[in-house]
């Protein structure tokens, strides 16, 4: 009995080694250590004085099978091996069995052969769930970690998406609040108002707005160029330049801070010999007749008469530019040069400053909306001139001069521009 | 043409009754300049007529500044605070819608 189990038990071990080998590290040194104390167990078996060949063969065989796992790292080879072993140790005693009582010997030889291929295949399948659960474990933690840097990625779209719609928000309320403002329809009695001023009964010299500050008068007759395809007149664009200055003196937090020369400036500046005379309009803009200085503006807006058209002229202290717009589309080289030389002369005059207008840039504005007839560029150069105090664009056109027409109207009358 | 007019002359030899009028010059737009003397305390209205009269336009066609503010033809060189010399400017009115098509 001995005997049979001693036989029994070794293959065991050789066959769980090879594997564990190739999947441990740590659980494989201490089963070599195992290995190693397997030789001193090996010599204490009783059969060896009846059959002296058979523990030398032994022997070899378990060496030869220690040497073939560090060459080869088979665990095909090393169970390959463990069966031979087992066959060689069956055989050697059923030689013995023989002797003794044949009988018995062939029965217990096979009933082992028919256990061991068993048992490998058991040993031989089992690691393969551990080999798989190893691979699943990092394939969820990858889809987990793939799935954090989508989240992070929809969190910055979100991000990026609200910070548009900010934008957008900001973008849009401000310019449609600043525009309401300028649109404003009238009501049905400040059409009527108006109706009666440019065509009601009455005579025609009946002052209907007197601006005291600057004397300008306003007769009924002198409101008529403000129908709708009449020619505006001095005394409507300068009133009108009158109530903007007073519109931004108002408000100044609303409004750029802007010097309106009137409509005689330009004229009276390019007059003379040479075609400039500082002399004839440098008692215009004095500290204590203005209030303050032109270099102290943002932007000075001088009007141009030219025989029967109105163009404006925009000297931009702000950003250093001279600005010609003209409703037509035409364009003049020669005012800019006339006011480049004008502001700085005025400058040094008033505020004993120099400044360099060569530096300064030249826009002959092309971007500007257009008049489309041959009657409207009075209102056009008092729009540019509006939404150029505002700091807004020219967003308007040939289509809202008609409402612009009577929004002026009301507002000479009112002696208040909104 | 440099004639002062619309305006007698009065006590010209008296130093302190010069003190009483004043000289002022308008000018037009073609750089002519006409000189008139008139009383500090006259309106201006006498001297915008008497501007007009000589240079046969009406009235209503020109617009007076001092110092380019418009005059109100009311006021008087006291109020102004004009001094002796200062110029007024004649400019005609103006008006515009485009080009000649």
């Amino acid at each position: 009995m001995t005997a049979l189990a001693s036989p029994f038990l070794l293959p065991h071990r050789r066959r769980k080694r090879p594997l564990d080998d190739s999947h441990f590290h740590g659980p494989q040194r201490h089963r070599r250590r195992r290995l190693c104390l397997c030789p001193a167990a090996f010599p204490s078996p009783p059969i060896p004085p009846e059959a002296a060949s058979s523990p030398a063969f032994d022997m070899g065989g378990f060496l030869s099978f220690l040497r073939g796992k560090p060459r080869h790292d088979d665990a095909g080879l090393g169970v390959y091996r463990g069966w031979v072993d087992v066959r060689s140790r069956d055989l050697s005693v059923a030689t013995a069995m023989e002797d003794d009582d044949a009988g018995f010997g062939p029965r217990l030889v096979v009933r082992r052969r028919v256990g061991d291929p068993r048992k490998a295949a058991l040993e031989a399948a089992a690691p393969r769930p551990r080999v798989k659960r190893e691979p699943y474990y990092k394939e969820a933690l990858e889809r987990m970690r793939s799935h954090d840097k989508r989240l992070g990625e929809l969190a910055s779209l979100v991000n990026l998406e609200e910070e548009k719609l900010a934008e957008l928000r900001k973008a849009a309320e401000p310019p449609k609040e600043d525009l309401s403002e300028l649109f404003t329809p009238l009501t049905a009695e400040e059409e009527n108002e108006v109706h009666n001023c440019l065509f009601g009964r009455g005579s025609s010299t009946e002052i209907l707005a007197l601006h005291e500050p600057s004397n300008i008068e306003v007769s009924r007759e002198k409101f008529r160029c403000l129908r709708l395809t009449a020619w505006l007149n001095d005394e409507v664009i300068n009133l009108y330049l009158e109530l903007l200055k007073e519109r931004e003196a108002r408000e100044p937090k609303r409004f750029l801070k802007c010097h309106f020369f009137n409509t005689f400036f330009y004229k009276k500046l390019a007059c003379g010999k040479n075609g400039y005379d500082y002399k004839s309009v440098k008692r215009w803009t004095t500290r204590r007749r203005l209030g303050y200085e032109l270099i102290e503006c943002d932007k000075i807006f001088v009007p141009v008469h030219k025989d029967v058209h109105w163009c404006l002229a925009v000297i931009n202290m702000k950003e250093r530019t001279f600005q010609y717009l003209d409703s037509l589309g035409c364009v003049d080289h020669h005012v800019p040069r006339v006011l480049a030389r004008y502001i700085a002369e005025e400058v040094k005059d008033k505020s004993n400053k120099e400044i360099d207008t060569n530096t300064w840039h030249e826009e002959l504005v092309d971007d500007i909306p257009l008049q489309q007839n041959g009657w409207d560029c009075g209102m056009f150069m008092l729009k540019y001139i509006d939404f150029h105090s505002r700091g807004l664009s020219m967003s308007f056109s040939q289509e809202n001069m008609e409402y612009f027409r009577k929004r002026t109207v009301m507002e000479i009358l009112r002696l208040r521009a909104d | 043409m440099s004639s002062p007019a619309g305006e007698d002359e009065k006590k010209p030899a008296g130093g302190e009754g010069g003190g009483a009028h004043i000289n002022l010059k308008v000018k037009g737009q073609d750089g002519n300049e006409v000189f008139f003397r008139i009383k500090r305390s006259t309106q201006l209205k006498k001297l915008m007529n008497a501007y007009c009269d000589r240079q046969s336009v009406d009235i209503k066609s020109i617009a007076f500044l001092f110092d380019g503010r418009r005059l109100n033809a009311e006021q008087t060189p006291d109020q102004l605070e004009m001094e002796d010399g200062d110029e007024i400017d004649a400019m005609l009115h103006q008006t515009g819608g485009s080009l000649p098509a």
